[in-house]
């Protein structure tokens, strides 16, 4: 597998570092980062809206272009703030403005519930010794993945499985639970019985099959 | 709030007023018209579709109209036929007299005898105009697979299995539902009569032309005529406004 040089990957983290950009790294799947990141791969951020120029004018003078994201043409729902797409000798950066998700059939994006967006920022985990700042909390992180999987990709891959199965465990089920009911409604105590069963390959089927509400 | 899991259950635009359903997962049922939404959960929903459904036989009032003899999707395609419905029976005709729509030169619809259906070339091994039939109302089911699932239900159970009866229009012989039935017969070796329903229409209305791909055509050009006209009003406007 060709990977990037960590360094570049630590570069673009002191970007933002010394820029005082907002920002959270999304997700770390299989921990790639910064070390084992595919040429294949990107990394994904959210970025408070508020810094968007700031972080533009910051990778800008520091050689980042800014290229057409490659979903550019999947229609933004709920006044969504379209995402950027940065490049450097072949890393790319996918930045979000809003947690998003794809509508499961018509396949535009659409931002989370509100609460969540607020959340994310308020409630984030501050980390040490790494080259980003910032991760999302747990409960929000398993939000966010689970979205991804059922929305975006449309199944769980083992990356994804195994950080949710080392994440659960730590997240607050309370909170965990009012989250998901903003996303998933009364379908939320299944899936969460799903996931503590780690039955991720059922998910989807009892999700569309869901009738009781 | 947003539901990222939106389905659309089914839409019906009537010019300005736009109609739809849509299942929102894990929340609620949306019946929208216009700008008006009523939420229901599903078994809301459900006691409604019964409700609407004895209230189109109650409006229908005619013999032999029961919902159960017909897909309903079928039913929906042709709703606003049904105020002009005089009688509906159940008539045996001859199957080799059977005549499907298909597509023709161009892709325009052209009349044809059922031996010539898309379903049957399909059941006799030639896939191409049935693969690119698009079909709508048969979910998480190709082409392919629905040609085979009824073929086998017609040779499992016989016909009609379940009430799904052919319907034909008038006094035409031209399929309006049931060209799989139709075809799976046929395959199976069924000559002679065969029973179908008969819906028919005050003045023989609602017929399929003889040539459908004249009144397509007819459209096509009455509809570029309209745009054009439209287009050369408004040229026509602004020079005018501009001159004062």
């Amino acid at each position: 597998m060709i990977k990037f040089d960590s360094q570049e990957i630590i570069s673009f983290f002191n970007v933002l570092n010394e820029n005082n950009i907002s920002y959270i790294l999304l997700r770390n799947i299989d921990n790639e980062l910064p070390n084992n990141l595919s040429k294949k791969k990107d990394i994904d951020i959210i970025v408070r809206i508020e810094d968007k120029y700031k972080l533009e004018n910051a990778l800008l003078t520091n050689n980042w272009d800014k290229i057409r994201h490659p979903y550019s043409k999947v229609p933004y729902l709920y006044s969504m703030n379209p995402c950027d797409f940065y490049n450097l000798d072949g890393l790319h950066i996918d930045i979000v403005y809003e947690l998003p998700c794809r509508s499961l059939i018509t396949r535009q994006w659409i931002p989370l519930d509100q609460k969540i967006q607020d959340d994310l920022w308020e409630y984030k985990i501050e980390v040490f010794n790494l080259p980003w700042r910032y991760l999302l909390s747990s409960e929000i992180e398993i939000v966010h993945l689970l979205t991804r999987c059922i929305f975006d990709k449309k199944f769980f891959n083992s990356g994804y499985v195994l950080r949710l199965n080392e994440i659960y465990p730590l997240s607050n089920k309370e909170i965990l639970s009012k989250y998901l009911d903003l996303v998933f409604f009364k379908f939320t105590k299944t899936l969460l019985k799903l996931v503590e069963k780690r039955e991720y390959d059922a998910i989807s089927n009892k999700y569309l099959t869901f009738k009781d509400y | 709030m947003s539901n990222p899991a939106v389905i659309l259950l089914s839409k019906n635009h009537k010019g300005k007023n736009k109609f739809h359903i849509e299942d929102n997962i894990g929340e609620s049922i949306h019946l929208h018209y216009d700008d008006f939404r009523i939420d229901l959960t599903t078994k809301e929903f459900l006691n409604f579709d019964a409700i609407i459904k004895k209230s189109l036989e109650e409006l229908i009032d005619i013999k032999n109209f029961e919902l159960k003899y017909f897909d309903l999707s079928f039913i929906k395609s042709i709703s606003e036929f049904l105020p002009d419905l005089e009688k509906v029976s159940f008539e045996n005709v001859d199957i080799s007299k059977l005549i499907i729509q298909r597509r023709g030169f161009l892709g325009l619809p052209v009349l044809s005898s059922i031996n010539q259906s898309r379903v049957l070339q399909a059941l006799k091994g030639d896939e191409v105009e049935n693969r690119s039939y698009d079909q709508i109302n048969r979910f998480n089911k190709t082409n392919e697979q629905r040609v085979n699932d009824v073929y086998q239900l017609i040779t499992d159970k016989g016909y009609p299995y379940d009430n799904q009866y052919i319907v034909l229009f008038n006094h035409q012989y031209v399929i309006r539902d049931g060209q799989h039935r139709a075809s799976s017969l046929i395959h199976s070796g069924v000559t002679g009569n065969i029973p179908v329903i008969k819906m028919y229409f005050k003045n023989d209305e609602h017929n399929i032309a003889k040539r459908p791909w004249l009144i397509l055509l007819y459209r096509a050009i009455a509809s570029l005529f309209i745009k054009l006209a439209g287009k050369a009003y408004r040229i026509l406007k602004r020079f005018i406004i501009i001159k004062n």
